[in-house]
């Protein structure tokens, strides 16, 4: 009964984690530019994270240390350098826009201008890492995040042609606008599978001390949780085809359009709604990073690191979020557009893929960490996959935002 | 005795490389020709003011807060403006066809700029009017748009 | 033994299990026709920068002499019959108080986190 409560509690966790201002705003423009033909990217993305998520657990568990520990330990730190940097890098600018879709959301709800919400947001955040522990901060988000549900209810609603949807998971190539469709489908898999996702993921179970016996319920919060979080942007890109699209809304630049999504579903409650969800889902996503830098840091160097202790137990643990929360709060502060940057740092994480994903092939075949539970031929394919997959993002991502990107 | 001089650049392992890039971007640059570019601005203008529509539909519904819809339209605005101001810059082989585009575009921003005053002064009859008004200017957006480029795709 | 595989980056605990560092470094004495001894294991800044060339290495003894005093010259050293290799970690038979390894997180906590209200 305790691992049930477990595993459910673990799969709401996703929406932290998966849904958050990146895949909520490429979804939104998926869906009003080309209805339902991206859903594939979504679908795929969910697949790869799946596998990746699953195997930064069962490393956690098996090995007691996270997937960061792991590849400075066995790359050595000169190769280490380059994914902590560029990771430190994009995980700033995705924290950046996390913080932005919080000021935004509360912007819309009071109409006082986002660049003065960005530093509160930022406080509190900041001091729910700094007194909270890391169950309360889990469990808390998790059911906050099942607003975001609003979505799927209300593609339902809609009364979609299933047969459509489900064809549109089905990869198929743009009528129109190449260089863009494929510009979102790079931008879909960066905000699917980010590298601050998985490793989160790892520093979670250790923890919440995960050992041996926790490889089920590892398998069953990354397939559920993972496919939760996708089954509510796909449902964002149902809402946005149906909602936007069809009022001839074909392109999502301006975050003043995203609340029409459910306004016409749900009436006022609709802009309600969406605000708690975006506010919600963009907060803890904003914890998620920001705790995720002080485990890259602290775990990299060897520091004592962990959110239940005291701040004055782990200081340079401590110390790395604070900065990083307050420093990513002032691009927004600033007044440097949330959508534009969110968009952005999507684009960016998808280029920066390989870094992170290619440390999995070794790790996950390693038995000095992973004991007899190394990868199987199933994993190690889906590994190779998404490693190329990384590669060929890496290198057409940066050409195609400057393009055809908005 | 001589020494034969290079005939051939010091940095010719550099030139297929610069000359790589140069070909890649102007391809880039290709597919944004100027018609291309007006197209693309125009079909901004319309979905902006489909947006504006939708919002003012949800303010009169009593669905969107008058804070949020004054700041949508403000916002969508500025985009109108400067896609004005683009396509009046771009050089395209029509100039007739660009002064019938840029005058709806116009008449688009002008409505608009109605319709966000009237918001703010919570003025619902005015508002209905100036909806009116911008259904009016997107039906000569989308008749400029095709006798341009042809029907949107 | 594998260096690189086994002792460099591995975690290090002291003899209460409180995380001190990684392995940034290894000191190890040369003899002719044999293997070199492993002499002591090293953490620290200057170690890990010393790793990325030797002018990054001496700009980081710099930093560290300008900021906290000659003391901080030299990279913290634990002698290898101290230490014990336990698979995936580092175990060290001493007291992380009596060395000076966590000198900058002393300081960090007793003048910037320790100040904030709630640490």
């Amino acid at each position: 009964m305790k691992k049930l409560l477990e595993i459910s509690l673990g799969v709401v966790t996703s929406v932290g984690g998966f849904l958050e201002v990146g895949s909520m705003a490429t979804a939104a423009q998926a869906g009003a530019a080309f209805g339902f033909q991206l859903i594939w990217a979504i679908v795929l993305g969910t697949i790869c994270i799946i596998f990746l998520v699953e195997m930064a657990g069962r490393f956690a568990a098996m090995s007691h240390h996270t997937i960061s520990e792991g590849i400075r330990e066995r790359f050595g730190f000169n190769v280490f350098l380059w994914p902590l940097l560029v990771v430190l890098l994009v995980n700033f600018m995705v924290l950046s826009a996390e913080i932005g879709g919080v000021a935004i959301a509360l912007e819309l709800a009071t109409g006082i201008g986002f660049q003065w919400w960005a530093l509160p947001v930022a406080l509190l955040a900041w001091l729910l890492l700094w007194k909270g522990t890391f169950g309360f901060i889990e469990k808390g988000v998790s059911v906050l995040g099942l607003v975001t549900l609003c979505f799927v209810v209300g593609s339902v609603m809609l009364k979609p042609d299933w047969t459509a949807v489900a064809g549109g998971a089905v990869p198929s190539l743009p009528a129109h606008d190449a260089i863009n469709y494929w510009f979102m489908a790079s931008s879909i898999l960066g905000a699917s599978i980010s590298p601050y996702l998985f490793m989160f993921y790892s520093s979670g179970a250790i923890e919440d001390k995960w050992d041996e016996s926790h490889l089920g319920a590892n398998r069953a919060i990354a397939g559920l949780g993972m496919t939760f979080g996708g089954t509510i942007s796909i449902g964002v890109l149902i809402v946005a085809a149906l909602v936007l699209a069809t009022r001839g809304i074909d392109q999502v630049d301006d975050y003043h359009q995203l609340p029409l999504m459910l306004i016409p579903i749900f009436g006022f409650w609709g802009f309600v709604l969406f605000v708690a969800s975006l506010a919600i889902a963009c907060f803890g996503a904003a914890l998620e990073v920001g705790l995720q830098q002080a485990y890259l840091v602290a775990q990299g160097f060897g520091w004592t690191w962990g959110e239940d202790r005291k701040p004055r137990d782990d200081p340079g643990f401590s110390a790395v979020y604070t900065a990083s929360l307050f420093l990513a709060a002032i691009p927004i502060v600033l007044g440097l557009d949330p959508l534009r940057l969110t968009i952005f740092s999507m684009a960016v994480t998808a280029a920066s893929l390989p870094l992170t994903v290619v440390p999995f092939l070794f790790l996950l075949n390693d038995e000095r960490y992973v004991g007899e539970h190394r990868n199987g031929i199933i994993s190690n394919a889906a590994v190779i996959f998404i490693i190329a997959l990384a590669f060929v993002l890496a290198v057409v991502t940066i050409p195609l935002q400057i393009f055809g990107g908005t | 005795m001589a020494h034969p001089t290079r005939a051939v650049p010091h940095n010719d392992r550099h030139f297929p490389v610069g000359c790589l890039c140069l070909l890649l971007i102007l391809a880039g640059l290709a597919g944004c020709s100027s018609s291309n570019q007006v197209a693309q601005q125009s079909r901004t203008a319309a979905s902006a003011a489909q947006t504006v529509s939708m919002v003012l539909d949800a303010w009169v519904e009593g669905a969107a807060p008058s804070a949020y819809a004054t700041a949508a339209l403000h916002s969508v605005g500025k985009t109108l403006a400067d896609v004005e101001a683009q396509i009046r810059s771009a050089e395209i082989a029509e100039p007739a066809g660009r002064a019938g585009l840029t005058a709806a575009v116009n008449s688009l921003s002008v409505a608009v700029a109605h319709a966000e005053a009237e918001l703010r002064v919570n003025n619902r009859t005015e508002v209905k009017s100036a909806q009116q008004d911008l259904r009016a200017a997107m039906r000569s957006l989308a008749a400029a748009y095709t006798s341009a480029f042809g029907p949107k795709p | 033994m594998e260096l690189m595989r086994d002792l460099l980056d591995k975690q290090v605990f002291d003899r209460r299990r409180v995380k001190i560092g990684k392995v940034d470094g290894v000191v190890a004495e040369l003899r002719r026709g044999k293997p070199p001894r492993i002499v002591a294991i090293e953490l620290g800044s200057i170690t890990l920068a010393r790793r990325l060339g030797a002018r990054p290495g001496e700009w980081m003894a710099q930093l560290a002499t300008r900021v906290g005093g000659k003391r901080h010259a030299e990279p913290h050293r634990i002698a290898w019959k101290k230490a014990q290799d336990n698979g995936l970690d580092i175990e060290c038979d001493i007291e992380v108080g009596e060395t000076s390894i966590f000198a900058w997180q002393d300081w960090l906590r007793d003048h910037v986190i320790g100040r904030i209200p709630g640490a």
